[in-house]
């Protein structure tokens, strides 16, 4: 708005100084209406520029309605493990994971447990939004986990668990 | 009175100024957010000595990470944010070059951990809310 003032300024004050001559006039209204031009493409390339929404899941889900099955000093581990299949600590850790702690945003590996007495079972989910601007870029990464962490006894059976569905909040 | 072709050459001097300092600084904005956030005061709902693993594990989860110790396990609860912010000073259409940068980068992280003691039972715990720390920009 403020280029378009300042031609229309420049257009006005040469009027006055050479009203009597048309030619110049005309010429000026050219210069002014491909100014209008260019700073409608230069400010239409400022807001058209790109947003970036990326998905990324990993993992086995974890079906809740048969978390509610498990009963501690009841369920046995091989029924557990033919409910949600081989647990992830038995499995390298998670591709997602390696990558937050190769940038160095989790400093442990989250999620991996190496005890045999421990099962576990991670789904991510990561939510990335940008928007990239000519002057201004914004970028959001949320990361959420349903998590299943079961506890078993000398018995083979199941002592404590907890199931906690991080991926609710995204 | 200026003449017509000393107008023309300052409109093109403007025109071009005004490219180049529309151009000259760009600003970034970076978030991270890792986990969930801790899910229950650990003042209220923790009792040294008396709450055990499966109350535990009941109120808060699964931990994020386990640490099994002789005398008993360590269960590590953790919320990461890491906040980002850069502001560019370049000339990025002809030369490329970078005048001035500023980069700051806050990750801060909330965390809890619980010691356990070979009973089962809240042996000591710490909690520490780092993400309050963080600054908006």
């Amino acid at each position: 708005m403020r280029i378009l003032k300042v031609y229309e300024c420049m257009v006005y004050h040469y009027r006055l100084n050479s009203i009597s001559n048309g030619e110049e006039i005309r010429t000026m209204k050219n210069l002014a209406r491909i100014s209008l031009l260019a700073s409608t493409v230069f400010l239409l390339s400022l807001i058209c520029t790109g947003c970036i929404v990326g998905r990324y899941y990993e993992g086995p889900n974890i079906v809740a309605e048969k978390v509610k099955d498990i009963k501690p000093g009841v369920t046995t581990k091989q029924e557990i493990i033919e409910w949600f299949g081989p647990p992830q600590n038995y499995l390298s850790p998670t591709v997602f994971n390696k990558i937050l702690q190769d940038l160095d945003i989790t400093g442990e590996p989250l999620g991996t447990f190496p005890f045999a007495n421990i099962l576990s079972y991670q789904y991510d989910q990561a939510n990335i939004r940008a928007l990239v601007l000519v002057l201004f870029n914004y970028a959001e990464a949320k990361v959420k986990s349903d998590h299943l962490v079961i506890f078993v006894d000398e018995n083979e059976r199941v002592k404590y668990y907890g199931f906690y569905r991080g991926t609710e909040e995204l | 009175m200026a003449s017509i072709g000393e107008r023309k050459s300052y409109k093109r001097i403007l025109a071009l100024t005004s490219l180049f300092i529309i151009g000259l600084c760009s600003c970034s904005i970076g978030r991270v957010y890792r986990g969930s956030e801790i899910r229950a005061d650990p003042k209220e709902s923790i009792t040294v000595g008396t709450t055990t693993k499966a109350q535990i594990l009941r109120v808060f989860g699964p931990p994020d990470w386990i640490q099994k110790q002789f005398d008993g396990d360590i269960f590590v609860y953790a919320y990461t944010r890491k906040n980002s912010s850069t502001l560019t000073l370049e000339e990025p259409f002809f030369t490329n070059i970078t005048f001035f940068t500023f980069n700051r980068v806050q990750q801060k992280r909330d965390s809890l951990i619980i010691l356990f003691g070979k009973d089962g039972v809240i042996k000591d715990y710490g909690y520490y809310r780092g993400t309050m720390e963080l600054s908006p920009l």
